[in-house]
């Protein structure tokens, strides 16, 4: 596969970009978890 | 008799194999970018041929070929070969028309067409190989848009040697859409958003999404250099043969292509049937494969073999799981509604959780479809959870235990998880019918879009069993679909 020049600056930016993209998804993933499995266990707590 | 209840237990449990296999899948997703961050992506233009095989579309291809010409992508390395499967609705003098004003555009014609779409592919694939120009091929559906940064985003990873095809983030984008189009569009978050990030966090993909695939000139060298004909999944035959062949696959979540999903109950049934009759016959093409590391790499891996069954097999796990409570109920009752509840429990969290987990992945998308992400395995199931959840909540229906009234209700409750796919068939057979189809979209939302797509793999069995003839049933387009932002 043949290469081909590129704007560095512009990927570089889109990729940093993407990077904390996923890195927010990460954050909000973990908190999703806190939050259900805290709701199970209130449950099993009440039940 | 304690074994046979831990044992009617364990079925009641494989039902919530499937949903907790879709957590597990999203825990990844969110693992998703430690895995980027270990691979190569750089600036890369290959010569890229894109195949478009097309079947009478007259009404998308133009639109299609619009957003093909306007990509971000170096004009002197983009070439677009449609592949016009005879058709006789005005598609080749749109083509001709296109060829004329842009010399990307090349018109391939078979005049003997109709063996569906993987011999069409094969037919533009012969004439790259015979012009040589290409250094990767993209195959996309005749419907489908491209966002202008979506070929570039994905032949960045190319960049890697060891990829060999990159696979982009297939949406729908039906506009004004319908209740169906909307549950899709929920569900692409799951299947494709997370799924395939999960995937790629395993280092293993099942699927090239038919509607847009770039695979790399060398892969396709070795797998022969054309498109599996002999099953109706040739996309995902394609991603296996790739894997197998030593290279990798991968999912670009930022290419985002826009495609045009069926808007009826029939369109979708249609579709998805080929689709499950598809897995059916890789499931039993590829099955020196499965839990065999040693022999299929990471295709053979524990985890991706998880996935794959949880999929191909939940109607086989929902039956179990209704026959296993209600065993249970007729042998130690007390012991069955403890399993009821408790299973339900594992149901909650795990709706909850991908509920929430896919809201968060896409929010745009799941704005748009939020009534459809919220009711997705179905009100009546809601229902049975809150129930099981917190039992009281029929007290106020004062039902003596025992009677005939209790009796159904606790049938009706236990075995739900089957009855949902019958349900959905009725749906599906209602939607069909002139005079009670505006029955279906409230039906659907009782009965859920999940048990309708288990219902869907049921049915896919049954024409696998029977050796149904294999028929490629053209989904029906009427180019409404737009880029939703």
């Amino acid at each position: 596969v043949s290469d081909h020049a590129d704007d560095e600056a512009r990927f570089a930016e889109e990729a940093r970009d993407q990077e904390r993209r996923e890195l927010w998804l990460l954050a909000r993933q973990f908190l999703i978890v806190v939050a259900v499995v805290g709701l199970l266990l209130l449950r099993a707590a009440l039940v | 008799v304690e074994v046979l209840n831990w044992f009617l237990a364990a079925l009641v449990f494989a039902g919530a194999l499937p949903p907790a296999t879709g957590c597990y899948q999203f825990v990844l997703a969110g693992l998703h970018r430690f895995r980027r961050g270990r691979r190569t992506i750089a600036p890369l233009h290959p010569k890229v041929a894109v195949v478009i095989p097309a079947w009478n579309e007259v009404a998308v291809l133009g639109r299609t070929l619009d957003h093909l010409l306007a990509l971000e992508y170096p004009e002197d390395r983009l070439r677009v070969y449609v592949v016009d499967d005879a058709s006789d609705d005005g598609t080749p003098e749109l083509v001709r028309e296109r060829a004329a004003q842009d010399s990307r555009v090349v018109h391939l014609r078979r005049e003997n067409g109709g063996e569906g779409k993987a011999h069409t592919i094969n037919h533009g694939l012969r004439q790259l190989y015979e012009e040589g120009w290409f250094e990767a091929v993209l195959i996309i559906d005749a419907d489908v848009l491209l966002t202008p940064s979506a070929l570039r985003l994905m032949t960045r990873h190319l960049a890697d040697p060891e990829v060999g095809a990159v696979t982009a983030y297939i949406k729908e984008g039906s506009n004004p859409g319908n209740t169906v189009t909307r549950f899709v569009a929920f569900e692409y978050i799951t299947a494709q958003a997370a799924a395939r990030r999960a995937q790629n966090v395993l280092g293993v993909q099942a699927c090239l999404a038919g509607g847009s695939q770039l695979i790399r000139r060398a892969a396709l060298d070795d797998v022969g250099g054309e498109i599996d004909t002999s099953t109706l999944a040739e996309d995902t035959v394609t991603t296996f043969k790739v894997q197998l062949a030593g290279h990798r696959v991968v999912f670009e979540p930022f290419a985002i292509v826009w495609a045009e999903e069926p808007g009826t109950i029939d369109g979708l049934w249609k579709q998805r049937l080929r689709w499950g009759r598809g897995n059916v016959q890789v499931t039993r093409r590829f099955r020196k494969v499965w839990f065999r590391r040693w022999r299929g790499g990471r295709l053979g891996g524990v985890s991706f073999g998880l996935i794959w069954f949880s999929v191909t097999l939940m109607p086989v796990f929902m039956v179990l799981s209704s026959v296993g409570l209600i065993t249970l109920l007729f042998i130690d009752r007390d012991f069955s509604v403890e399993t009821f509840q408790t299973f339900w429990a594992v149901n909650l969290g795990t709706y909850l959780f991908i509920t929430l987990s896919s809201f968060s992945i896409d929010p745009r998308a799941a704005r748009r479809s939020l009534l459809q992400g919220l009711a997705f395995p179905g009100l009546v199931s809601l229902l049975v959870i809150a129930y099981a959840t917190y039992p009281p909540l029929l007290d106020g229906l004062n039902i003596e235990e025992d009677s005939t009234v209790w009796w159904i209700t606790i049938l009706a409750v236990y075995s739900w998880l089957s009855a949902s796919m019958l349900a959905a068939e009725v749906v599906h057979r209602l939607s069909r019918n002139p005079r009670l189809w505006w029955l279906t979209s409230p039906l659907l939302y009782l009965v859920g879009f999940g048990p309708l797509l288990c219902a869907i793999t049921a049915a896919a069995y049954g024409k696998e069993l029977r050796g149904a003839e294999m028929r490629w049933d053209k989904t029906e387009k009427t180019g409404k679909v737009e880029e939703l932002v």
